[in-house]
């Protein structure tokens, strides 16, 4: 089975949390304070897309089954 | 009832409420709807569209630039995005005088430097210590003095007063300053007011906080005075600097208002929605796992703020508009929430809806840096007032509440009965 794999751009995460507030068991905010994937599959596959398409800069790339996010790159 | 609508906690807070429409304006709605399907760009501030005087015509601040709005919700989002188009330094002459120079104004990539700086108090890892330390034993001590008295006006009562007290205390106010801190904010940052009375309410607050600055720089506390005093921001050489004193009145000064004003609303708002749908208010006090999609689709549905503003940095085309640089931007954020290329009937209030990103907090990088805050604020009232205040209803002897108002939304009053 494929899998939903998610990329984030450190360079362009700002560290709003946007990501942990959709999809809490998915995403974290490491110590300097950039969106981390603590569990790919923490969260159903909406709400990795409602983190996704809510990143204000949009620093979080999804690919694999679902949707995927092709206007995220 | 012809009589003109009086909102608010003090004078200027009434007279804040005049300026962005109470009372002017009740369903906005079908206007936005009608702009949107003939734009969803126009020329002209979003206030020409009702006829009412807004921010530009009032303090004629950038009333000699092209002024154009945009509806809906893939342009609105758009630009909001791209913060290299459309600068945020609309905010400069409207409040650098008064607030100083503050993130809100300031375009890449000197904001996300500074904002860095303050973001990690703001996480949402963070919101259960502002819960514990400052926003429930604010929320207990509000509701206290009416739990037993069977009514209440929770609108001022409650909603007015929280988000100052929470921001106050973070910032480590006394509780007993906060109503003379209140007024003055709202003086500050009122764009409809004499100059003269907003440099007067910039210059009492800048006095307030030396004082409080003073203190925590010999001793520190757990608090954001604390925080800025203590952070250090990078230059583009890679050296490091703490904030000079303006930088910091500067932050106080912008986060003090912007944490009062808009949660208040939004409060107001959420309590009388639920309060109108009996039903949807009784599904949350039976299941609190409703609590978060209720305050999302609140925020949605009536956003405490409408609309922000941007400035094209150039020539450029907005869904077949021709804007010329320099030209005024607003993006009306209620329009967009209401988009139904976004939400099916999006002009109701429905909890189960299932909740999606919205544009109450804005989108890009200059996305509310206290939503988190918002919501966690939001939820302790809320759950605070299921818990405390049994049979909550709506107050059948009272005039019946409405939302009105143009650039920002509120209700009239939240005026409940509770108890057997």
């Amino acid at each position: 089975v494929s899998e939903l794999r998610i990329r984030i751009d450190r360079e362009r995460c700002m560290g709003s949390g946007v990501c942990q507030f959709w999809a809490p068991a998915t995403f974290g905010l490491d110590d300097e304070c950039k969106a981390v994937v603590i569990d790919p599959r923490g969260d159903p596959e909406t709400a990795i897309q409602h983190a996704a398409d809510g990143c204000p800069t949009r620093a979080i790339a999804l690919s694999g089954p679902g949707e995927g996010l092709p206007r995220a790159g | 009832m012809s009589q003109a609508l009086e909102i608010g906690i003090n004078p200027a807070d009434v007279a804040r409420n005049r300026s962005v429409g109470a009372g002017l304006v009740r369903d906005p709605y079908p206007v936005y709807d009608r702009l949107r399907e003939t734009g969803p760009v126009h020329r002209g501030a979003i206030s020409e569209a009702f006829g009412v005087p807004g921010p530009v015509e009032a303090s004629g601040i950038w009333a000699e630039r092209p002024q154009f709005a945009c509806y809906d919700w893939a342009t609105a989002d758009a630009v909001l995005r791209d913060a290299q188009t459309w600068s945020s330094s609309w905010y400069k002459p409207t409040l650098e005088p008064f607030v100083g120079k503050s993130i809100i104004q300031m375009d890449e990539p000197e904001h996300r430097r500074y904002r860095a700086l303050i973001q990690p108090a703001f996480t949402l890892r963070e919101m259960e210590r502002w819960r514990e330390r400052w926003i429930e034993p604010a929320v207990q001590a509000l509701i206290d003095p009416f739990a037993a008295r069977g009514r209440a006006e929770l609108y001022m009562e409650l909603c007015a007063l929280l988000p100052v007290q929470t921001i106050a205390s973070s910032f480590g106010i006394p509780v007993a300053d906060v109503p003379h801190f209140h007024q003055l904010t709202v003086a500050m940052v009122g764009v409809t007011n004499a100059g003269s009375e907003r440099l007067q309410a910039a210059r009492e607050i800048a006095e307030y906080l030396d004082r409080l600055i003073a203190l925590r720089r010999s001793a520190p506390r757990d608090d954001l005075l604390s925080l800025l005093l203590r952070v250090e921001i990078p230059a583009e050489d890679g050296t490091r600097a703490r904030l000079d004193h303006d930088e910091i009145l500067a932050f106080a000064r912008l986060l003090l208002p912007a944490g009062a004003g808009t949660t208040y609303r939004a409060l107001g708002a959420l309590l009388l929605a639920l309060l109108r749908d009996p039903e949807q208010l009784e599904s949350v006090r039976r299941d609190r796992s409703l609590l978060g999609p209720a305050i999302e689709e609140c925020l949605r549905w009536e956003q405490p703020l409408t609309s922000v503003s941007r400035v094209a940095t150039r020539d450029t085309q907005l869904a077949g508009v021709a804007i010329p640089e320099g030209s005024v931007m607003h993006v009306c954020l209620a329009a967009a929430n209401h988009d139904p290329a976004r939400w099916e009937d999006p002009h109701r209030f429905d909890l189960r809806r299932e909740p999606r990103p919205h544009l109450t907090f804005g989108s890009g990088p200059h996305l509310c840096v206290g939503m988190h805050l918002a919501r966690m604020e939001l939820r302790s009232a809320l759950n605070a007032i299921l818990d405390r205040l049994p049979g909550l209803r709506l107050d059948p002897d009272a005039d019946p509440p409405f939302m009105t108002g143009l650039l920002f939304r509120m209700p009239s009053a939240v005026p409940v009965r509770f108890g057997p």
